[in-house]
């Protein structure tokens, strides 16, 4: 009776034991990052969006509609930030239309079919954000079947946003750069005079909305307001894409490279309408 | 109407988290305060429990893409609910202490998993601030479902 007992405790605890095995291995494969959805959970995912879709609707509706009685107000203020800018508008169309000629010509001279900046773009509606501190990620209505693949930039117009994570035939996940674990460190270009400093964005604070920008050199003096874009190089990220304004610029415990704190220029609570972007392929 | 309360919190989960500022106190999490709000609605465990996996595996499906991860911590906050209500009493007050301790616990339990798997680095403040940002707004919910049960219960409607 003495030995059967203890012998059912030790089975119990190998029980337990090989469980809890069983229940992170199961974990680590679900959490994976570079894990590709199965097509019953891409089947159910995009059934969800739907139903999420149909259900936010009026919701959306309603705090549109607040969104737009609060534009009416600014309106005259508006348009006279419009006009203003429609003067400039020829000379910039013109500025466009003779750096596209440019380019085309460089292009031509070096038989090169891209260059980092070329893309493509597909509009996608955000249908839900998962707000957590370590998930910080949006699903959008738009998927494979639309020609959206994982690893594709999404921005906004006002800047870069995110990466897709995963895909599912008619909605995808899109990792916002909010993410304090942003893994991929993301090259950026900060404009000085006229040339460009290269960084990887380290880290992003939520609470000031600024990314940390790391690897610049100490001796290049950068001024405060400077544009930050993507270069285009080492990640999937096309080139010149906003990311934000240097807001700050200070040096590392070393005294050896600078470390520049730089405002994003995205509301990552204002996220209704997104673009996704394709580098176009060779 | 169990289920209605869970569906229904469910898909209103998902549409408060459009609107809810990223770094505001308002982080709904509607579907585990449904869960815990419905139990005493439950003659059988079993029953119970089979509810709270599916309605995590929907969660896993639609919300974080992955499979089993919340349908296992549910099932787990499910075993936590039913011990937490063999010990409390059947009133608001201690509704609202079984909802904070199983935020504190599903958001200990949610971190532990993901930095034991790589997925995070552990920094001690972000969980404190998931575990308030989450409070304000749930138990207000707790509260709204808590009426709307009672009054369920007076009427006609076979809870």
């Amino acid at each position: 009776m003495y030995n059967k007992r203890r012998f059912d405790k030790r089975y119990l605890f190998i029980l337990i034991v090989l469980a809890i095995a069983l229940v992170l291995v199961v974990l680590t494969i679900s959490l994976n990052k570079e894990r590709n959805l199965s097509p019953i959970e891409k089947g159910l995912k995009d059934m969800g969006t739907v139903v999420l879709k149909v259900v936010s609707a009026p919701f959306n509706f309603v705090i549109d509609k607040i969104d737009e009685m609060i534009e009416k107000n600014n309106v005259y203020d508006k348009y006279k930030e419009l006009k203003n800018k429609e003067e400039q508008m020829d000379s910039v169309v013109a500025q466009n239309e003779n750096l596209q000629s440019e380019i085309d010509k460089l292009k031509d001279t070096l038989d090169l079919n891209t260059v980092l900046s070329d893309k493509v773009y597909m509009n996608a509606t955000v249908v839900f954000r998962n707000i957590d501190y370590w998930y910080n990620e949006i699903t959008i209505d738009k998927g494979s079947k639309n020609g959206i693949e994982k690893g594709m930039a999404v921005v906004t117009p006002k800047g870069l946003i995110g990466q897709i994570t995963k895909v599912s035939n008619y909605s995808s996940t899109v990792k916002l750069l909010s993410n304090e674990n942003m893994s991929d460190k993301i090259s950026v270009k900060i404009k000085v005079k006229d040339d460009y400093v290269y960084g990887l964005i380290s880290m992003y604070d939520s609470k000031s909305n600024t990314y940390t920008v790391e690897g610049i050199s100490e001796n290049v003096d950068i001024e405060k307001g400077a544009d930050v874009v993507t270069t285009g190089m080492g990640t999937i990220f096309p080139s010149g894409l906003m990311v934000g304004t240097v807001k700050k610029v200070t040096t590392d415990n070393f005294d050896l490279s600078k470390v520049v704190e730089v405002k994003a220029s995205v509301d990552f609570d204002d996220l209704d309408y997104v673009t996704v972007l394709k580098r176009k392929s060779e | 109407m169990r289920l209605i309360i869970i569906i229904v919190s469910f898909l209103l989960e998902g549409i408060v988290s459009n609107f809810v500022p990223m770094n505001s106190f308002l982080v709904p999490l509607f579907t585990l305060t449904a869960l815990i709000m419905i139990y005493p609605l439950f003659d059988e465990a079993a029953l119970y429990y089979k509810y709270t996996f599916i309605t995590g595996l929907a969660y896993d499906l639609l919300y974080t893409d992955t499979i089993l991860f919340h349908a296992i911590i549910f099932c787990f906050m499910a075993f936590l609910i039913t011990k937490l209500n063999l010990v409390l009493s059947d009133n608001f007050i201690n509704t609202l202490i079984i909802i904070g301790v199983c935020i504190l616990v599903y958001r200990v339990m949610t971190y532990s998993v993901l930095i034991l798997v790589g997925s995070v680095d552990f920094n001690i403040s972000d969980l404190i601030f998931s575990v308030l940002r989450s409070l304000i707004i749930n138990l207000i919910y707790s509260l709204i479902l808590f009426l709307i049960i009672k009054k369920g219960q007076k009427t006609k409607y076979n809870f």
